[in-house]
């Protein structure tokens, strides 16, 4: 089957995946909930609520700093 | 695992189904595998032909018979575990020791109840959950091959931060990351494998 994804969505992509913009994710795991710095490999903290992870994203980033969060099926809470 | 290690993934293909197939395209992506999937294949030849090719060329399986619940119609879907009954009659047959199988399915054990001839494999229940699923995957992986591995907190963790950017840029062009048909498999495993390549931790 024909690629419909063009040179530059890949090249975005690419570029995303290298960035390290500040932003913090929250991400539901089987312990709790992590809070994850972009572009870091382990969480810097889990919680047991979604809620004190928020709490814990907002302290750690900057004031401009976008917070993320995560569902279990892997999509984004809008 | 050889950097030219190809893993057969035969799963459900619907959107139901698809927040599973992703986190396990990505985690064997991750792990430097290559998924072979039938619709990555050649299209023209008969289906059986292209599922013998993509069973001889993998060394690793997967076979997910999670779906087993009856159609509109009374019927329940047959091809994965008739699938996963091919492959594994040509690991028995050609006494193939290279060949790994995992099986999984939605809940533990319930495959005794409809298909109980698989027991002695590799079974694991993903319950649905695709960070179950990634862990179901990346563990058996890790025993299957002898290699040290990322763990698979770590592997969940990044699967997020990717679907986070995949998300933000196909969304940018009118193209739905949850729909399993917005784009061919092979233009899914292709963005994964870019995502992957240029992947820099801190």
């Amino acid at each position: 089957m024909a690629s419909r994804i063009k040179r530059s969505t890949r090249y975005k992509l690419k570029e995303a995946s290298k960035s390290n913009s500040g932003r913090f994710h929250v991400v539901p795991t089987s312990k709790g909930w992590s809070v994850k710095k972009e572009g870091a490999k382990r969480a810097i903290s889990t919680s047991h609520t979604k809620d004190s992870a928020v709490r814990v994203a907002k302290a750690r980033s900057s004031k401009d700093g976008k917070i993320v969060i995560h569902k279990k099926d892997g999509t984004i809470q809008k | 695992m050889s950097s030219t290690d190809k893993i057969f993934i035969n799963c459900p293909f619907d959107n139901t189904y698809f927040p599973i197939l992703k986190s396990i395209l990505f985690t064997t992506v991750y792990l430097g595998l290559e998924p072979l999937i039938s619709e990555t294949s050649d299209s023209g030849s008969h289906r059986l032909g292209k599922i013998k090719r993509l069973i001889q060329n993998a060394n690793y399986s997967i076979h997910d018979i999670s779906r087993i619940e009856l159609n509109d119609r009374g019927f329940p879907r047959f091809n994965m575990p008739f699938e996963c009954g091919v492959d594994l009659g040509y690991k028995f047959f050609t006494k193939s020791n290279k060949k790994k199988i995992l099986i999984l399915d939605a809940e533990r054990y319930r495959y005794q109840e409809f298909m109980s001839d698989i027991a002695g494999n590799d079974i694991k229940a993903h319950e649905n959950e695709p960070e179950t699923a990634v862990k179901n995957v990346r563990d058996w992986i890790r025993v299957s091959s002898g290699k040290k591995l990322p763990w698979a907190s770590t592997i969940w963790l990044e699967y997020n931060e990717f679907t986070y950017d995949i998300n933000n840029i196909l969304e940018s062009e009118n193209i739905n990351f949850n729909d399993i048909g917005a784009l061919p498999f092979s233009d899914w495993i292709q963005l994964i494998k870019d995502w992957v390549e240029e992947r820099e931790t801190i």
